[in-house]
């Protein structure tokens, strides 16, 4: 299947940008150099086109119920303004997507999902809502995403608000987000959330298809001079990996449940419905079986001691030679300057300090176990 | 175009061969662009026999990791430390 355009395509293309096909569709991969690019968010900002993301509305009195049985943490805890991680389980627990819900109002959810896993995931909260009052609308390819991350972000963005929203948009909180319009044209409805996937901050800003390249261009017209370049897929995934957030796909796939990526945060075994009764979302059974016994795996970091990066996929090894699990996501990190990798390993190996190798084609690498994330950004 | 010399010899693996002897190769500028950032680089030792159309190395980038075939045949009689020291300079002057 030939993979869909986002929006801003032709922009991309202006800018230089090699494109890849991902999750179905045709993204930036790199504009320049995936070092700068992943450098330039760290330390003034990074601008990605996430429009191929899925944004899926809940609108009802029972939105919030139709999502607490759906997903496994709790739509009905989040303060309208505020967002939650969560997760969109089987019934056998394993992870079907990872995502973001937003509370627009009282009775209106914002459900963002991966690109890859958009179709299933609006389909399945669709059947999931069946019995409950609400209206499931896939929102998806009428809706452009643009993230700006990096610690000038937030003077970019408050600088194409009016100055009356501009110190909302600097208060707003992590995983909070409010309706803003943009001081670009004749002005464009946004909802800006200060959610991200970089470890900086950062904004992600929801738009109209029709507004999306005003949109791209009026943040690149106020960053630019700030430091604003636009990034690609191999900057997010760097920057992403360093800041030891999962990739569906990588880390967190239909094999694995929340427990085994040190995610068991998300999975809310005790939430009740109205009634307070406990509600019976969809995996609960097999994640309150999964969560009392023991894991056959468990998520590390790991920290490169020589040179060569390892690669998804690759068998991580004890320093005799027995494999003793899988790398997932691995990369030379530009910030710290060693490879870096997430791998899924027997518990034994498990603990921070253990000496482990990575077999990088036929030849074993030495790596050690790290606590999660790697990098955490300055505090100001 | 000066990026693609003309007194060079050209493979079909994107490599480059000089004529001087000892002869120097690299990889081309396509090359270089399509890996991307280089952020390793695998030579073969010194006094390393060679042969044509195997592979002697490895580079790689960010995202990929491509192998170094030897595009002659012959003893390997110096490398590039500099490349294996800052494999950076691989894109900025392939």
């Amino acid at each position: 299947m030939t993979p869909r355009s986002t929006p801003l395509e032709a922009e991309h293309r202006a800018l230089g940008a090699t494109l890849t096909a991902f999750g179905g569709w045709l993204m930036p991969l790199r504009y320049t150099s995936d070092l700068a690019e992943h450098r330039a968010v760290r330390v003034a900002a990074g601008m990605f086109d996430l429009s191929h993301m899925g944004e899926i509305h809940l609108e009802g009195p029972g939105a919030a119920a139709a999502l607490d049985h759906a997903l496994v943490g709790s739509a009905s805890a989040i303060t309208p303004g505020r967002a939650r991680y969560s997760m969109f389980c089987a019934e056998d627990g394993s992870v079907l997507d990872d995502l973001i819900v937003y509370r627009l109002a009282e009775q209106h959810f914002l459900v963002v999902a991966n690109a890859g896993n958009a179709g299933l995931v609006a389909r399945e909260l669709a059947a999931r809502a069946e019995g409950f009052d609400v209206a499931v609308d896939d929102r998806s390819l009428a809706t452009a995403l643009v993230a700006v991350q990096g610690p000038r972000a937030e003077e970019i963005v408050a600088d194409l608000v009016a100055p009356a929203d501009a110190d909302a948009v600097r208060a707003l909180p992590y995983y909070a987000a409010i309706p803003v319009t943009l001081q670009v044209g004749e002005g464009i409805d946004t909802l800006v959330a200060r959610t991200g996937y970089t470890g900086e901050d950062g904004f992600e800003l929801f738009g109209d298809v029709a507004d999306a390249v005003p949109l791209w261009r009026g943040l690149l017209a106020a960053g630019g001079p700030r430091g604003l370049v636009p990034a690609g897929l191999a900057a997010r995934d760097s920057l992403r990996l360093e800041a030891g957030m999962p990739l569906y796909g990588h880390e967190l796939d239909t094999t694995t449940t929340p427990y085994e990526a040190g995610l068991g945060r998300v999975v809310r075994l005790d939430k009740v419905d109205a009634d307070g009764s406990p509600v019976p979302f969809v995996g609960r059974a097999a994640l309150a079986a999964r969560k009392t016994s023991p894991p056959s795996r468990v998520l590390v970091g790991l920290r490169g001691e020589s040179r060569r990066s390892a690669r998804a996929g690759y068998d991580v090894i004890t320093p005799t030679g027995a494999t003793v699990g899988t790398v997932t996501s691995a990369a030379p990190s530009p910030t710290l300057g060693h490879p870096i990798a997430m791998a899924y390993v027997t518990p034994e190996v498990s603990g921070e300090g253990t000496r482990l190798a990575v077999d990088v084609r036929g030849r074993a690498e030495p790596f050690v176990v790290v606590p999660l994330p790697f990098y955490r950004r300055p505090a100001v | 175009m000066a990026s693609y010399p003309e007194h060079l010899q050209y493979s079909r693996e994107h490599e480059w061969v000089d004529a001087s002897s000892p002869a120097v190769v690299g990889i081309t500028l396509h090359a270089a662009e399509a890996l991307g950032d280089v952020v390793y680089v695998e030579l073969p030792e010194v006094g390393a026999e060679v042969v044509a159309g195997e592979v002697v190395g490895e580079i790689e980038s960010t995202k990929s990791v491509s192998e170094l075939y030897s595009p002659v045949t012959g003893t390997v009689v110096e490398v590039n430390q500099a490349a294996v020291d800052d494999p950076a300079v691989v894109n900025a002057d392939p």
